[in-house]
């Protein structure tokens, strides 16, 4: 895992393709939102402070499965579970857990997505258990890991 | 899970998430009390007769084919050869950002803030896992789910603009699959509605699992 960005230097020198005058993006990503992003990322993005933000929630992986967990207010609540899509990740829900004090949510990371890694073979799909049989799904690991957050303890 | 007195749960997701969570109420009836779902996973698409199908559901559906053909060639390649795709991907901050904000940029319509998508974008070069997210492409291709009824109770939070700008998918068309209890149409919101619209979202799980408890 790399920790540092290492975008800096590496985006001053970007060689960037050309692209025809006021197409914008109809032939793929608009070349001056990309270097205004790029350039975003690489000198004035703060990944420390969203380390810290992401630091105040409670991580724990489950058979190699990354996942946010966040109890009820009331110590109690209807388990919930929210999975991304692509290319996304359990980031997009972060600004709705302060919103769901009712639940005791779970929010996985996909297999193969950001702190989940994806095991290394083929068959991994939204439902491993009906095709092939050969992989880890997420769907089929959900009952098992919600069972095993709820032993967890409060917070 | 009855035994630890939680013997129910709810589930909810899009995308890649809405197939995780269908497959849950699939196979797991008893346990979920209920799914919501802000976009439909295309690869758990209703099988039916065109002969079937409304004149609405024909329309929306031939502005899905219509997109299928000017947008969907990430999924094309990423189906056959991601690995391919991935080398660039994984050794260019710049080209991730192209690919993976293109999506962003097309996809959604309260479009996040660079901090938002700057974090994301961050968490998929530190895990180095652009390359094995798009395997989710390759895997479902080649082992494809037959989908069945979802008897599961399910709301459907409509985000106007969900990839396809030209219509939602008809209520009709999703009553075919699933069993759809509440269905709430926002006036904003995309294919990212939890980010793009988190209190909305938020709001909408609330309220349906609360009428099921």
């Amino acid at each position: 895992m790399r920790y540092s960005l290492t975008c800096g230097n590496g985006c001053a020198i970007q060689d960037w393709p050309d692209q025809i005058p006021g197409i914008g993006w109809e032939q793929g990503t608009e070349l001056d939102w990309l270097r205004r992003l790029v350039s975003y990322w690489a000198y004035e993005f703060d990944w420390r402070g969203w380390e810290r933000r992401l630091n105040a929630f409670n991580h724990f992986t489950w058979e190699g499965i990354h996942f946010v967990y966040q109890r009820a207010t009331s110590g109690k609540g209807v388990p919930l579970i929210l999975t991304h899509g692509w290319p996304s990740s359990f980031l997009d829900y972060v600004d709705m857990l302060p919103m769901l004090e009712p639940f005791d949510v779970v929010v996985p990371s996909l297999p193969g997505y950001g702190f989940s890694p994806r095991p290394a073979k083929v068959g991994i799909t939204t439902d491993t258990s009906r095709s092939t049989g050969t992989g880890s799904c997420l769907s089929s690991d959900i009952p098992a890991m919600v069972r095993a957050v709820m032993t967890l303890g409060p917070g | 899970m009855s035994e630890l007195g939680y013997s129910r749960y709810g589930a909810s997701g899009y995308d890649f998430g809405a197939g995780v969570t269908t497959i849950l109420a699939l196979d797991h009836p008893t346990s979920v009390i209920g799914i919501h779902l802000t976009t439909l996973e295309s690869d758990l698409a209703p099988v039916v007769d065109s002969t079937e199908l409304s004149d609405v559901e024909r329309s929306c559906l031939a502005a899905n084919r219509g997109w299928e053909t000017t947008e969907r060639g990430y999924s094309a390649i990423q189906s056959t050869k991601p690995q391919t795709v991935g080398y660039g991907l994984n050794d260019s901050p710049a080209g991730l950002a192209a690919y993976v904000g293109e999506k962003w940029h097309s996809w959604s319509d309260v479009m996040p803030t660079d901090d938002f998508l700057c974090a994301t974008l961050t968490l998929y070069w530190i895990t180095q896992s652009i390359t094995s997210s798009m395997r989710d492409y390759w895997d479902n291709r080649w082992h494809p789910v037959d989908p069945s009824y979802v008897s599961t109770p399910t709301a459907f939070g409509v985000f106007a603009h969900q990839t396809v700008s030209e219509g939602e998918l008809p209520r009709s068309y999703l009553e075919r699959l699933y069993n759809i209890q509440r269905w709430t149409v926002f006036p904003s919101g995309g294919h990212f509605a939890p980010a793009e619209e988190p209190a909305a979202v938020a709001g909408d799980l609330t309220a349906f699992f609360r009428g099921l408890r």
